[in-house]
């Protein structure tokens, strides 16, 4: 599967520069930044104020929309989609003033027989293969280790695999998109070849996108 | 841009902020907090004879309840906190409580059952608390005991609103609080026998900590022989003190 991605890549250097220029253009008095930005502006200035050193704080993760229900992956492509919810706590703000992250979070990847890895799409428009859009593609979920993580002998509890992926530029682009629905996001898995007589099943527990 | 980009309206990250942010189960830490408080409380008042002290049965209830948080609730901490992180952040508050009061139904039940066995005029000496913790010790020999102990760490995925998400968060706290009961029940009916007292909580906090976060069965089975030993001295101190003149 080709991951090469044709489009550029998100404009996280531009918000930076728009943050500097907005900082320059704020001491003029000419800027009207928004609240969160002279926030954030304000943490950046006094973060490289030599008086007043900050601790560097981690970024929390909040989620903003998951899958309500179990599903299943079987051969062939399979489609969840969600209503993503607009941040209201951590993740409208980054301590260290940097862009935000996107990170898909899929859990409890569970089957009893092996199973082929999965390539994940996000936003493919219905009824389309997701391989006829490469640009759309986020990550390949591995099953490795499938079989023995979801059983509950050897000492854990077969709570299955977790996966979290950082899809900060395909969600950039995405977002870019004439067509683009910020409310809801549909994430298409795709099976590579596999033998034909053995079964796929394989049950993911949730999907969830989070912003950090 | 997406509504995820966007930014609402003014937010302020302080220190206390950013605490809460980071913890949302920061009220569960403080009800443990003082769920511990009054059991010290209650130990310091009744210090050297908890095991003869009588109760009625709603004062033993609550001590029981009382107990369980204190002793439990550090337990699935983690558990709390990712029943949170999992979440909308407008209901990470929700969830949590929903995950608690499922949580605490299982050691509900047993409670009335200890409690109802407490009330006994029997139960009120070193022997009982003495033939708990030997059980208790003998419980973690068995596979049951390890099959309850794995499953404290089963995750489970949660919707992310409405009533499916009220409902996976009762499932998941009532599956944990259920595992969390077949796992420790031995060694909470010790506790309750010993009348709370101090050591055999802290004894017991012990080794469920160690059972549950660093698996060493020989030291935990160590730990619970050495208060069934401890109580059995009491038992027979107690029987030597009667029969002198």
């Amino acid at each position: 599967m080709s991951t090469h991605k044709h489009w550029a890549k998100p404009p996280i250097w531009l918000s930076q520069l728009i943050l500097v220029s907005g900082a320059l253009f704020e001491g003029c008095g000419l800027a009207p930044a928004g609240p969160v930005v002279q926030k954030e502006l304000h943490m950046q200035s006094s973060a490289s104020d030599p008086k007043k050193p900050q601790k560097s704080r981690p970024p929390i993760r909040e989620t903003v929309g998951a899958t309500s229900a179990p599903f299943e992956l079987g051969r062939g492509i399979a489609t969840t989609s969600f209503e993503v919810h607009a941040p209201t706590g951590p993740a409208l703000l980054r301590a260290d003033g940097e862009a935000r992250h996107v990170l898909l979070r899929i859990e409890n990847v569970r089957s009893d027989y092996l199973a082929p890895p999965f390539d994940v799409y996000l936003n493919v428009p219905p009824g389309e293969d997701p391989r006829r859009h490469p640009e759309l593609f986020a990550f390949t979920l591995s099953t490795f280790g499938l079989v023995e993580m979801s059983a509950s002998t050897g000492g854990h509890a077969g709570n299955g695999l977790n996966f979290l992926r950082d899809v900060t530029e395909l969600y950039g682009f995405l977002s870019a998109a004439k067509d683009w629905d910020p409310k809801a996001l549909r994430v298409s898995f795709v099976t590579s070849s596999w033998d034909e007589s053995a079964p796929i099943k394989v049950q993911v527990g949730r999907v969830s996108l989070m912003i950090e | 841009m997406t509504s995820i980009f966007t930014q609402a309206g003014p937010l302020r990250a302080g220190s206390r902020e950013y605490f809460f942010w980071l913890h949302p189960e920061w009220w569960c830490k403080a009800l443990c907090g003082f769920a511990w408080v009054v059991m010290l409380i209650h130990g310091w008042q009744h210090a050297g004879h908890e095991v003869h002290d009588r109760m009625t049965f709603s004062q033993e209830l609550g001590y029981w309840m009382l107990m369980c948080a204190a002793m439990m609730l550090p337990l699935v901490m983690y558990q709390v906190w990712l029943t949170a992180a999992g979440s909308l952040w407008t209901r990470r508050h929700r969830a949590i409580a929903g995950f608690l009061a499922a949580f605490f139904v299982p050691w509900l039940v047993l409670g009335i059952a200890a409690v109802g066995l407490r009330q006994s005029s029997w139960k009120y000496g070193y022997a009982i608390p003495a033939i708990a913790f030997l059980s208790a010790a003998l419980w973690q020999l068995t596979a049951a005991h390890r099959r309850g102990l794995i499953a404290c760490h089963r995750t489970m995925p949660l919707a992310p609103s409405g009533w499916r998400a009220d409902r996976d968060c009762l499932r998941f706290g009532g599956f944990i609080g259920g595992a969390c009961v077949w796992v420790c029940w031995p060694l909470m009916l010790a506790c309750t026998f010993a009348g709370h007292n101090l050591i055999a909580l802290a004894g017991s906090m012990f080794v469920a900590g160690t059972e549950r976060w660093r698996f060493r069965p020989r030291q935990v089975l160590l730990a619970t022989l050495a208060m069934a030993g401890y109580y059995s001295v009491l038992y027979f101190a107690a029987i030597s003190s009667r029969a002198l003149p």
